[in-house]
């Protein structure tokens, strides 16, 4: 082997060598970025997944919370009723009373 | 004027590279000298290493086209193509600074022409080796 032909065997042997070293570094640093941004995303997931978590338990709490009221409007008509009917009875007892009187 | 140059180089970094990679390599292969020159006729004009590096050349630009449907297999060889484009690169440089009277035509543009080449192959050989990266990282 002539000496130009030694010689351009290694530099094309070092350019490679170097090419690929160079290329693993950019393959090792595109991991890394991709990594951190799953990081990132996965943050983010849990966050998102949290808040859905608790809007659901705030719309359960709402919707007890409601039928409690519609149970409680119910049963002040009712004594609101009972009332009237007791107010009634007391004006007339206290006729009575003023008749015997 | 800014998006002219922003369309050339969204055209280098999103367009893709396989149609051409194969149109270049049919046209590689069909300009080959070991299909113009038989062996005894390099032997004769004492070519017998330049030859041999045809011969490589010839070899490796078939795998590539074999093995165009198989990225990875396609990118080694596109990289061995490029070792070999810096071997015989250097060899010429190295052969002419040597002697001046081994380069036939003008060493400049041959030089010129090569390198506008080499970025071509270099462009193909990175954009390969990404995907097959991007193949990898998605798992």
């Amino acid at each position: 082997m002539d000496k130009p032909t030694a010689t351009a065997a290694i530099v094309a042997a070092v350019t490679g060598v170097f090419s690929a070293g160079a290329f693993k570094f950019y393959e090792f640093m595109s991991r890394q970025k991709r990594e951190v941004k799953q990081e990132e995303k996965a943050e983010q997931a849990l966050y998102r997944d949290d808040l859905i978590k608790r809007v659901e338990r705030l719309e359960q709490e709402r919707d007890e919370h409601l039928e409690q009221i519609i149970e409680l409007m119910s049963e002040v008509a009712g004594l609101k009723v009972e009332v009237g009917y007791v107010k009634r009875e007391n004006e007339i007892l206290k006729l009575k009373i003023d008749a015997l009187r | 004027m800014r998006s002219f140059f922003k369309a050339y180089k969204d055209i280098l970094v999103y367009h893709d590279y396989g149609p051409l990679l194969l149109f270049w390599n049919i046209s590689d292969l069909a300009n080959n000298r070991v299909l113009w020159m038989s062996y005894g006729e390099a032997v004769d004009g004492g070519n017998e290493w330049a030859y041999f590096q045809y011969a490589l050349y010839f070899v490796v630009a078939l795998g590539m086209l074999f093995s165009l449907p198989n990225i990875r297999s396609c990118a080694r060889f596109v990289g061995v193509y490029l070792m070999l484009y810096v071997f015989s690169t250097t060899k010429f440089v190295l052969s002419v600074m040597a002697d001046p009277e081994f380069a036939f035509g003008d060493v400049g543009r041959s030089l010129v022409v090569t390198a506008v080449y080499f970025t071509l192959w270099v462009w193909i050989y990175v954009k390969m080796r990404v995907e097959v990266m991007h193949k990898d990282l998605r798992g």
